[in-house]
């Protein structure tokens, strides 16, 4: 689903992202984790498109990100760590923007709304403005907005940072139900425990290499996925 | 005072660092940057310059070319307030970085002080546009002292004090009235507009009338020595090389600073909290969940975002309500020409002529000013990364921007047009091309400007105004478009007696559109060489 090929960024002459290739297929939650300015969100932006890169080959689907942009968009969905969503819009408008962009029909997206709004308890304050929305509000919003189209590869930059407990179970679920029908999700976290217990797969990156790749349960073997990380930020 | 030093220097640093020190500029280079900015104010400092001169030339035929000091520094002081009243209360309501201050451990009056000052600069700059010509021509025709000199010289510094406590109070009322509304924005965009229009009135009316008549008693208007002491004080301070009129006009300035500074702080958290805790309104009606085409949904949010600024609405706006405003200007000038006793029908004929064409060629290049485009990519901010990850092509979001653009200027243009030929004999052709005409001027500057935007965009702004006061792309993007619009206009009329006045104005008007049309070709091939490229680097 997300094939990343020796991906290199370059913010003049700080390398951020470092030949980084690795492989997210179809069914699999990989959890991204590094240090702060290890290169997450760059890598994440890169593969969304919203910025471009020196060197590499990203692929959504098998799509070129660099060459089709606009199919490969069309297959995936991204959800900054920090959504900066337009105040002037009320939560509905965004959604039906989102929806429209994505040409999602009338009655497919009545049922995501509906569904994902309120799993995650925003519906009722979908009318509103989202200049009134809290942080957390806003979260939930730009994630209901990342599930509209299902996806194929869903992109998420700190997911679960806002969320209060309830919706946090309940994205974790929604994530789970996403992968079992055939999408993936590629995600960056510093929550190291919750992404133990639900991801399949994990990524490790530091300083803009990747340092390891792979099943969670054969990356981290008897140790905590925390210790793991320490003993590699430390080598 | 630290904290006040540190605040500050943070706010400069974000002006200046944008322009000199960014990656953008290191890109640019630092020395195109300057050359660049350097460029742009001698255009600027040229007009006013021959404004100015022309008016200290009548005064100085009456003997009274010293009072060029006080019309200089009248028409400085409306201009920079209408630019400055509505930027300076989005420097102190509604900034990103209202909260992470409000948590810290600084005294009120200094964050509103280092925002003062982050402002000031703006108003200097605008002021140092008028106020160095003036005191430069007053020289000129004037006695030269170095008391004199010195006077003027200290005197730049401190004339900006007035427009900042103008616009200060200004915002500090509006915003007050308006924060704890349902519809702020709104309510908050006429109040501006009644204003600036009231500031264009009285300009029109006092500012940049006949100079020589408003000193024709050989004396400062009383006016304006009641209102604008400061001007009255530097006035005499410089022609009598007075240091007693000196101080008054300092301590009148720091008056101002210090009553400005006092009404902000007085209210500034006040008016901060009432605007986090926004009053929702929340219909009744049911959640829709309608489908649109792409291109309609990127209109849609386009206008929303518009609407939802009173920053921007105001910037873009001004420009269109005044096209009205000249055309009905235009029409009561022909007017009075027409039932003037003393003026034979030939020349009537003439004259009349001579204003159809230039009304058409003036409101060409009036409603290229402040397009929305340039600085729509601006206002996107950090949200530009939505746009970005979306499955929508650069000429989609290109599309709906100039296409929301030409559909908030035409309309003026148009309500214009009508209204002007109310006043003038009917004329078939003139009339059709007149609706032609701002079609493709406006379509031309609208995709300039958003061309221009794309290279100069300004994306992390703490206010609003920052986005759309403080930006080189406004500036790039007002003077190009002056510059389009100003030659067909300095040809008509360089060249009317000669060439222009025995051929019908339909012609000269075929020729506008002509050159319009020319530099539409040119802003679409730009656009389709660069604009792809140039939205790919935003981030």
């Amino acid at each position: 689903m997300l094939e990343i090929k020796n991906l290199t960024k370059k913010y003049d002459s700080k390398v951020a992202v470092d030949n980084l290739s690795l492989k997210v297929e179809a069914g699999q939650i990989c959890a991204f984790i590094g240090h702060n300015g290890a290169g997450k969100t760059t890598t994440l932006k890169a593969i969304a498109g919203i910025i471009e890169f020196d060197e590499g080959e990203i692929l959504v689907d098998g799509i070129n990100i660099a060459s089709s942009p606009i199919e490969a968009k069309q297959k995936m969905a991204y959800l900054p760590d920090n959504p900066d969503l337009y105040e002037h819009l009320k939560g509905i408008d965004y959604l039906n923007f989102i929806a429209n962009v994505y040409k999602v029909g009338k009655e497919d997206r009545q049922k995501s709304i509906e569904e994902y709004a309120k799993r995650l308890e925003i519906y009722n304050n979908l009318k509103a403005p989202i200049s009134s929305y809290s942080h957390g509000m806003k979260q939930k919003l730009a994630l209901v907005s990342a599930l509209i189209h299902k996806p194929k590869l869903l992109l998420l930059d700190e997911p679960f940072v806002g969320l209060d407990p309830i919706s946090s179970h309940e994205f974790k679920e929604i994530m789970n139900e996403f992968v079992k029908n055939g999408s993936a999700i590629f995600y960056s976290t510093h929550v190291l425990e919750v992404a133990e217990k639900i991801c399949t797969h994990v990524a490790i990156i530091k300083q803009g290499k990747l340092i390891t790749h792979g099943e969670m349960k054969k990356v981290r073997g008897l140790k905590s996925l925390e210790s793991l990380f320490l003993e590699l930020e430390n080598e | 005072m630290s904290n006040l030093f540190d605040l500050t220097k943070i706010y400069l640093k974000q002006i200046f660092s944008r322009y000199l020190y960014g990656e953008k500029a290191k890109r640019r280079g630092l020395l195109k940057t300057i050359l660049l900015l350097i460029f742009i104010v001698a255009v600027i400092e040229y007009s006013i310059s021959t404004m100015i001169y022309t008016t200290a030339e009548q005064l100085n035929k009456v003997n009274l070319s010293q009072f060029i000091i006080v019309y200089g520094l009248i028409v400085s002081a409306l201009f920079s307030i209408f630019i400055m009243a509505y930027e300076m209360p989005a420097h102190f309501y509604n900034a990103k970085d209202y909260e992470n201050l409000a948590s810290l451990p600084i005294n009120t009056w200094v964050v509103v002080s280092a925002k003062f000052l982050s402002g000031f600069l703006t108003a200097l700059l605008y002021s140092l546009l008028f106020t160095l010509p003036t005191f430069v021509i007053y020289f000129v025709f004037n006695s030269i002292t170095f008391g004199g000199v010195v006077y003027a010289i200290l005197s730049l510094i401190f004339i900006p004090m007035f427009v900042m406590f103008v616009s200060c109070v200004i915002g500090f009322i509006i915003n007050i009235i308006t924060s704890k509304m349902k519809n702020k924005t709104v309510v908050n965009t006429i109040f501006m507009f009644l204003f600036l229009a009231g500031i264009f009135a009285l300009s029109f009316s006092g500012g940049s009338g006949d100079g020589a008549l408003m000193f024709s008693n050989g004396q400062v208007p009383l006016t304006i020595k009641i209102l604008t002491p400061y001007i009255y004080f530097i006035f005499n301070a410089i022609y009598l090389n007075s240091f007693l009129y000196f101080v008054f006009f300092v301590l009148v300035n720091l008056a101002y600073l210090v009553l400005a500074i006092f009404v902000v702080t007085l209210t500034y958290k006040k008016i901060n909290s009432n605007m986090l805790i926004s009053k929702v309104k929340i219909s009744k009606k049911p959640i829709s969940f309608n489908t649109e085409s792409v291109p309609k949904t990127l209109l849609k949010k386009e206008s929303k975002s518009f609407f939802g600024s009173t920053v921007w609405s105001i910037n873009a706006l001004i420009g269109p309500i005044m096209v009205v405003v000249f055309s009905i200007i235009f029409g009561i000038v022909v007017l009075n020409l027409k039932n003037d006793p003393n003026i034979s029908s030939a020349d009537f004929n003439v004259s009349l002529k001579m204003f159809m064409g230039m009304y058409i060629a003036f409101i060409s290049m009036f409603s290229g000013l402040n397009v929305t485009t340039c600085v729509s990519i601006s206002m996107e901010g950090q949200k530009i990364q939505i746009l970005k990850q979306l499955p929508i092509s650069f000429s989609q979001v290109a599309f709906s921007k100039i296409l929301f653009s030409c559909l908030i200027e035409l309309p003026f243009v148009y309500v214009a047009n009508i209204i002007f030929l109310c006043f003038i004999p009917f004329n078939w052709a003139y009339a059709l091309l007149i609706f032609v005409c701002p079609i493709v001027s406006v379509m031309a500057f609208s995709i300039l400007g958003l061309l221009i935007n794309l290279k100069y965009p300004k994306l992390d702004w703490n206010s609003e105004a920052e986005a759309v006061k403080q930006s080189v792309s406004v500036f790039v993007s007002l003077f190009s478009d002056m510059f389009i619009g100003a030659i067909p206009l300095a040809i008509f009329g360089s060249l009317f007696v000669t060439f222009f006045a025995s051929l019908p104005v339909a012609y000269f008007v075929l020729m506008l559109i002509a050159w319009f049309v020319l530099w539409l070709v040119v802003a679409i091939v730009l656009m389709r060489c660069y604009g792809k490229k140039l939205y790919k680097k935003l981030s």
